[in-house]
């Protein structure tokens, strides 16, 4: 007769959000490394692998989320809203996923500096844009134990001004890349060059992913 | 006859403890404001001290109210009616939780009654208005648990939560939540059973729990020295803390209004026998609530230590201001129907105080097929159990005569 137990989830759906955001940043943070790895014609299958395997443990939180609120009676935050968020933090880890694999599929050999210096800092740009999106996904949470807290819900949109403000950086990072990759047009190999821009379009996507997610939060808090 | 009917009610008390405890102290254990022994240890005592205290109001209302007396005048009668009551209403408790289904002992109670009431002397022997009030508690009692957690988790939101300091409010007004709940046990305590009157009682009451809270205030005050961690959490902390209170509040409540199921008929077997005659107002023995109260005990500290076990290892997710909040609702309604005599199901006005916070939006609450099965065991049960009693009864009857 422990049914009363049985109303309440075993785990937060808010908190499994976390952990799911959390998961794409721990696949994100990879990108560096492996690009790394990558431009000194070294081996990436080991991280792809780790990325595979965070891809299955995202997908098993995400069955597990959608059951809950399948079930929920009472929730924090209005049910679409929050699992547009959780699709878009999947996307995210499957982006990542991609750009390994294609990473795997191409050597591209004698890259000019620059152009490594350029996709280094773009990773960087979009490694911060996923966690500045795992922070706002955090702060929901807050709010929920907050009560919905005047005073939280003040705190996590001055964030989320200050993120946005940020949000053209990848963008011009990546026109920038671009801009540097067809000025090769000459010296480098044509599939290569689009192959390379194909990568940074895809990073650049990440990044947009997790701006877009930081947006959904600005619109759930305020609603 | 009258061995068998205390082995019966003992049975019956060993059963509600073994059984609702699971559900009077679900929250706390699942909020991890106790630990599973602690709960056993916590509800053995606090089971048996409620029943002892506040136990005997509800018992002469499910004795009183359900069946018309000078319809079943025969004191043979009502002997069989109650250890048909008490087997039947011991059965389907069991039955019901080998099932896992939430069904309340005191609806269970209240429809034994009413079955052997009506085989024995037709539908008319039964107090319809009596039992119509009993019914009506059961829709109040979830909705005023509801209701009060409601308002008690938005007090919280109000001068803690959504304070600028959320540390410095909990420091102040905290101790003022737990004197507010020693307040009411014994300003209750004191006008039902020591017969006080109001303004004495509620005099006496508020110096006893001033100096609860004055004490609780210099023991906040300690956990909340050091902190480096988020606020909320350490809010939640204090809270943690400050549910072992109202944990013992539900205990002590439950145990107040559930003795009644299991003594209620086994003080009209012994009415039955000692004077030989069904007279209209039973005087429960003290000795009688003793048994309720061990029975309910042993129950939990036999069977419930399991149950509470499994509870434990399975957290689940309920912020303790949340878990405050709904123990101190249920507990308050349960204690006040017994104080007013109402048999009111503790589970169910749990229930009420889940959904209250819920709509507060204060959590997440899962699982709407669960709430689904408590209205169906709650148009259950009664049926079920009068039919069941019925049925002993017809065959307690046709064996012994009468």
């Amino acid at each position: 007769m422990k049914f009363i137990e049985k109303l309440f989830p075993k785990e937060s759906p808010m908190k499994l959000m976390k952990k799911h955001a959390s998961i794409a940043l721990e696949s994100v943070s990879y990108l560096e490394n492996a690009f790394q790895l990558y431009f000194e014609g070294k081996n990436i299958s080991q991280i792809s692998e780790k990325v595979d395997k965070l891809e299955q443990d995202a997908d098993d939180l995400k069955v597990e989320i959608r059951k809950s609120y399948s079930t929920l009676k009472f929730v924090y935050f209005d049910k679409v809203d929050t699992l547009f968020v959780l699709h878009e933090q999947d996307n995210i880890i499957d982006a990542v996923d991609d750009v390994l694999k294609m990473l795997m599929m191409n050597d591209v050999e004698d890259l000019d500096k620059s152009v490594i210096e350029n996709f280094i800092s773009l990773i960087r740009i979009v490694n911060e844009s996923v966690k500045i999106m795992v922070k706002t996904v955090d702060n929901l949470l807050k709010i929920a134990e907050s009560s919905f807290s005047e005073i939280e819900i003040s705190k996590e949109l001055k964030e989320i001004f200050e993120v946005e403000k940020e949000e053209s950086k990848s963008d011009m990072m990546n026109v920038a890349l671009g801009k540097k990759l067809y000025s090769l047009k000459y010296d480098m190999n044509a599939v290569d060059l689009f192959f390379l821009q194909k990568i940074a379009l895809k990073l650049g996507k990440i990044a947009d992913k997790a701006e877009r997610i930081v947006e959904k939060v600005r619109l759930i808090i305020k609603a | 006859m009258l061995i068998i009917g205390i082995v019966l009610g003992f049975a019956m008390a060993f059963a509600i403890g073994a059984n609702d405890v699971a559900n009077s102290m679900a929250t706390a254990v699942g909020a991890k404001a106790i630990t599973p022994k602690q709960a056993v240890l916590i509800a053995a005592v606090l089971e048996f001290l409620g029943a002892l205290l506040f136990g005997s109001h509800v018992t002469s209302t499910i004795m009183k109210g359900i069946v018309k007396w000078d319809a079943v005048n025969n004191p043979q009668i009502l002997l069989y009616g109650a250890i048909a009551t008490l087997i039947a209403t011991t059965v389907w408790v069991l039955v019901a939780t080998i099932w896992s289904m939430p069904i309340s002992t005191t609806h269970s109670v209240v429809g034994g009654m009413m079955g052997f009431g009506i085989v024995a002397a037709g539908w008319s022997a039964v107090n319809w208005i009596s039992m119509l009030q009993i019914a009506a508690t059961w829709i109040i009692s979830p909705f005023l648990g509801g209701l009060l957690s409601y308002i008690v988790f938005k007090i919280i939101t109000k001068t803690i939560l959504h304070s600028d300091t959320p540390l410095k409010s909990t420091q102040k007004y905290g101790p003022v939540f737990v004197a507010a709940t020693f307040m009411i046990i014994i300003s209750l305590f004191l006008i039902k059973t020591l017969n006080m009157n109001l303004i004495t009682s509620l005099l006496i009451s508020f110096l006893l729990s001033a100096g609860v809270g004055f004490v609780s205030s210099i023991w906040i005050g300690r956990k909340l020295r050091n902190y480096e961690e988020d606020e909320y959490d350490k809010v939640e902390k204090v809270f943690r803390k400050m549910q072992v209170v109202t944990s013992c509040y539900v205990s002590f409540s439950h145990g107040a209004n559930d003795v009644a199921n299991a003594i209620g008929p086994v003080a009209l077997i012994i009415a039955v026998i000692t004077t030989g005659v069904a007279s209209q107002s039973i005087e429960v023995p003290t000795w009688v609530l003793l048994l309720g109260g061990m029975g309910i005990a042993t129950g939990v500290a036999v069977l419930g230590k399991r149950v509470m076990k499994t509870i434990g290892e399975d957290i689940t997710e309920l912020n303790n201001t949340r878990g405050f909040s709904i123990d101190f609702g249920a507990a308050t309604t349960v204690l006040i129907a017994s104080v007013m005599g109402f048999p009111v199901s503790t589970t169910h006005t749990v229930v009420g105080s889940v959904t209250g916070i819920g709509m507060a939006r204060g959590l997440e609450m899962v699982n709407i097929g669960i709430l689904k099965n408590i209205v169906y065991s709650w148009l259950l049960t009664v049926p079920v159990a009068a039919g069941f009693s019925a049925l002993i009864f017809t065959i307690l009857k046709s064996v012994f005569g009468g």
